[in-house]
């Protein structure tokens, strides 16, 4: 495969497993501290995005558009919790994917409610709108990259709170043991808050970035949260490192790994046979990715929890 | 001939080593009491003779067969009983229905479709046997949920004897019991000993020197002594181990 | 709590054995088809509640199984062999066969890696199935001709195909009830509470749960087989995982223990659906908001 190809694919499945990374990072702070299934996360990114459009074109600017929808994704997140979430916390995670559900539904209707079933499309931003040239007479846009820039400068910006402040302490000790906690006089209560509305606007923010480049419409966070919860698992739920580095793979694999299939099956395989297979395993790579790592690492790739 | 017999067990998690070389046996009829410092190794060592943990070398023997690679219900239906140091019961079952659970499984159809479980003579008539030897056919009725801690242990005890053992396990039987209830235990583990070869994990140092034949002592992965309970007691290496915790 | 859930058993029961009555009545045959689709559905459900109430694994790749068995269905038929007393039991072996390895596989993990596992099984399936351009790759193909029960065209006959598929519903609430009361039914019980205990009684737990998983496949297959015919078409819509999702809401919906629950879920979720559809087109709001519902009202209640 030509150099130039392969970079491209490389390039997109970092940007890709950066988007990952934003959005499970909240779903596996939510599911390691306060032990809750959250099936709405998805939902989550998809606000994000249509809040994004919605901003955008009432200021003009997108800019605007998408620190309104980060924002606003924050202050959702908070009213959940305290709506929905804290309810949820010691219960069943059959209830909690019950419950979850119910909020999917809500979602999803809702902004086909207010903003009809068609997608809806963003533009990229006048400053980040062209192409840069890449290796081999092949342009890669200038966006792209600054979504790659943007999702590293959070994650980067994320690591440091987890790993050097005072708060991102007690969510590693929550993930590891909310009991212990607990009896150690935190204010759970508030750490809830504080992941569940740090969360959403991480997966709202995630979704307003990527508007200008994926179709806005009601559907598009369950194909994203699948994706998530693949990288929580495969990454080990509760951890943040795990989550990173599963992002990546999983964002690696699902593009470079299926353009390294096409080339593998066409050189193989007859052109019908390839054509044929082709797409349904490189569907399914991500998916053998996960199971092949949990048969041989049944907590991830790096465990956090040490409850169940 | 030993019933149960382990022969150079290792096992480290990472460069942490819990178990150095052990070699442990138990004899027909015997109690074998495993004594030793917080740390020492004693849960590994016991989950590695149970099954649950796969030493990194070594053998585990039950009857002289070689049993080391089987699972844990593979060496239960050998003849190997265990009980749990945390009460691993069925909460919501009966005191009956759990002891049930026990013949159901060594029974000629553990998993039939078409027997009912409830009611069956055949299960709950061994089963009250063995409730009735640890004193709880009173509390046949009730709930394992619902029993009281001392309950639940001696129940623990039951199911174990319900399973016809050909060797008991026993993890901390005493652990968190009162003194009054410990000595119910003490009592019917006196009334055990000599028809069923015991191996028991023990903190309680009373009730090991009442109970047991043989007396190990495990200190750091190793077992440093064993013997007769009067001399390990007055072995300076175990005192030294002990820090004078020893009676 | 358990007697309400049957109460409204036994009651959608009856209104789906009346449903050919009142298509009649009302001349609409559409009535009959959406009972026959909700009777089928709860059939499902009550194959996954085995799954997930009795033996404690929360699957998300049941579709696959409803999958399984619709496509073996239409392969046999594209193929001429239009008997249904041999596409039934493949459709069921099949999905049963598929249950297997991949059981095996899943049933090294636990909870939410157990329900992602099950996931991926689950788009594996799909995958393969829009892959399958003979049979309509993406779009599916119609189930052409509906099979013949013993040469006679009793299955194309929707009373008598609806009668059916109450009998069998009814049929598989009773077997997961006697299952549940049998000596195996106590051995998966004691596996939810403790499976260290059960191992250490010497139940090979791994082998007892895979069990409980491939039957509940096989019974999956069947609905999914039982779906093929009452749609007159396969697609891979089917085995989406939103269809999967829906199942396992509905057993949970109906209160994971009881049989009969998933089987109220599962109709409640259907008839509601269609219904809110008809009146309006964002009907869905109000399920989402039902399901929210119920789930934060079991909670308090729970927790009071």
């Amino acid at each position: 495969m030509p150099l130039g190809l392969l970079l491209v694919q490389a390039l997109n499945g970092l940007e890709l497993g950066v988007l990952l990374f934003l959005i499970a990072a909240g779903l596996t702070l939510v599911f390691g501290v306060m032990d809750v299934v959250n099936l709405a996360h998805g939902v989550q990114y998809m606000l994000g995005a249509y809040l994004a459009v919605a901003a955008a074109t009432w200021t003009g600017s997108f800019w605007l558009g998408v620190a309104v929808a980060a924002l606003a994704c924050l202050v959702l997140g908070a009213l959940l919790e305290r709506l929905v979430f804290r309810f949820l916390v010691g219960a069943d995670h059959l209830e909690q994917v019950l419950a979850t559900f119910g909020l999917i539904l809500l979602g999803e209707e809702g902004v086909k409610l207010v903003w009809g079933p068609a997608p809806l499309s963003l533009a990229m931003p006048a400053a980040l709108a062209g192409t840069i040239p890449l290796y081999g007479g092949l342009h890669y846009p200038v966006y792209r990259l600054g979504l790659l820039g943007a999702g590293l400068a959070v994650a980067a910006l994320l690591a440091l709170v987890i790993g050097r402040t005072r708060t991102g302490m007690r969510l590693r000790a929550g993930a590891t043991n909310a009991a212990m906690l607990e009896a150690l006089g935190v204010n759970v209560e508030r750490l809830f808050a504080l992941v569940l509305a740090a969360g959403a606007m991480l997966a709202g923010f995630a979704g307003a970035v990527a508007a200008p480049v994926v179709a806005v419409d009601p559907g598009m966070g369950g194909p994203v949260l699948i994706l998530a919860f693949v990288v929580i698992v495969l990454g080990g739920t509760g951890s943040i490192g795990g989550s990173f580095l599963a992002a990546l793979l999983v964002g690696l694999t699902d593009t470079l790994g299926r353009g390294v299939l096409d080339a593998v099956l066409d050189a193989v395989l007859p052109p019908s046979a390839a054509h044929m297979a082709g797409p349904a395993l490189a569907s399914m790579l991500i998916y053998l990715l996960m199971a092949g790592v949990l048969a041989f690492r049944p907590g991830g790739l790096m465990p956090a929890r040490s409850r169940t | 001939m030993s019933v149960l017999a382990a022969q150079g067990l290792r096992k480290s998690f990472g460069a942490n080593a819990v178990t150095r070389d052990v070699s442990i046996d138990l004899g027909p009829g015997e109690v074998h009491a495993l004594i030793g410092p917080n740390g020492a190794g004693k849960t590994s060592l016991l989950a590695q003779l149970a099954g649950t943990l796969a030493p990194d070398a070594g053998r585990v023997r039950l009857d002289e067969a070689d049993v080391t690679h089987l699972p844990v219900h593979a060496r239960a239906r050998r003849g190997l009983a265990r009980t749990f140091q945390v009460s691993a019961l069925i909460g919501p079952l009966t005191a009956l229905q759990n002891a049930a659970l026990a013949v159901q499984a060594r029974s000629a159809h553990p998993l039939s479709f078409l027997r009912r479980a409830e009611g069956d003579a055949a299960l709950e008539g061994p089963a009250m046997e063995a409730l009735s030897a640890v004193g709880l056919r009173d509390r046949a009725r009730v709930s394992a949920d619902d029993l009281a801690y001392g309950e639940r242990r001696a129940l623990e005890i039951a199911c174990a004897l319900a399973q016809r053992p050909r060797c008991l396990l026993l993890d901390e039987p005493l652990a968190g019991m009162g003194h009054e209830e410990g000595r119910r235990i003490v009592a019917l583990l006196a009334d055990l000993k000599g028809r069923i070869p015991m191996l028991m994990v023990e903190h309680d140092m009373d009730a090991v020197f009442v109970l047991a034949d043989r007396v190990s002592v495990l200190v750091q992965g190793r077992i440093v002594a064993s013997g007769a309970p009067e001399a390990v007691r007055a072995d300076p290496a175990v005192r030294e181990a002990y820090l004078g915790a020893v009676a | 709590m358990t007697g309400v859930v049957r109460g409204a058993a036994i009651v959608l029961f009856v209104m789906l054995a009346a449903a050919p009555v009142a298509a009649q009545l009302y001349g609409n045959a559409y009535l009959l088809a959406l009972a026959t689709r909700a009777a089928i559905l709860a059939l499902a459900a009550v194959s996954l509640q085995g799954v997930v109430g009795l033996a404690g694994l929360p699957s998300l790749g049941h579709a696959a199984f409803l999958g399984i068995g619709a496509y073996v269905l239409l392969i046999l038929a594209t193929a001429g062999y239009g008997e249904a007393a041999l596409s039934l039991p493949a459709a069921m072996l099949a999905a049963a066969a598929f249950a297997w390895p991949t059981g095996w596989l899943a049933l090294r993990t636990r909870g939410v890696t157990f329900l992602m596992i099950t996931l991926a099984f689950g788009q594996m399936a799909y995958f393969v199935a829009e892959s399958l351009a003979a049979y309509g790759g993406d779009d599916g193909m119609p189930l052409d001709p509906a099979p013949h029960l013993f040469g006679t065209d009793l299955l194309g006959r929707a009373t008598v195909f609806h009668a059916l598929v109450l009998v069998l519903l009814a049929l598989a609430v009773l077997t997961a009830h006697g299952v549940g009361g049998s000596r195996y039914g106590r051995v998966l019980l004691a596996a939810r509470a403790s499976s260290e205990r059960a191992a250490a009684f010497g139940f090979n737990v791994a082998r007892v749960r895979l069990l409980a998983y491939v039957i509940g496949g096989a019974i999956g297959g069947l609905a999914g087989w039982l779906l093929a015919i009452a749609n007159g078409f396969v697609s891979p819509a089917l085995l989406d995982w939103r269809v999967a999702g829906e199942l396992l809401v509905m057993v949970i919906l109906g209160g994971v223990a009881l049989p009969e629950g998933a089987a109220v879920g599962a109709v409640l979720l259907v008839v509601a659906e269609e219904a809110l559809s008809v009146a309006t087109e964002h009907g869905r709001i109000a399920i989402g908001a039902a399901l929210l519902g119920v789930a934060l009202l079991r909670r308090a209640r729970q927790a009071a």
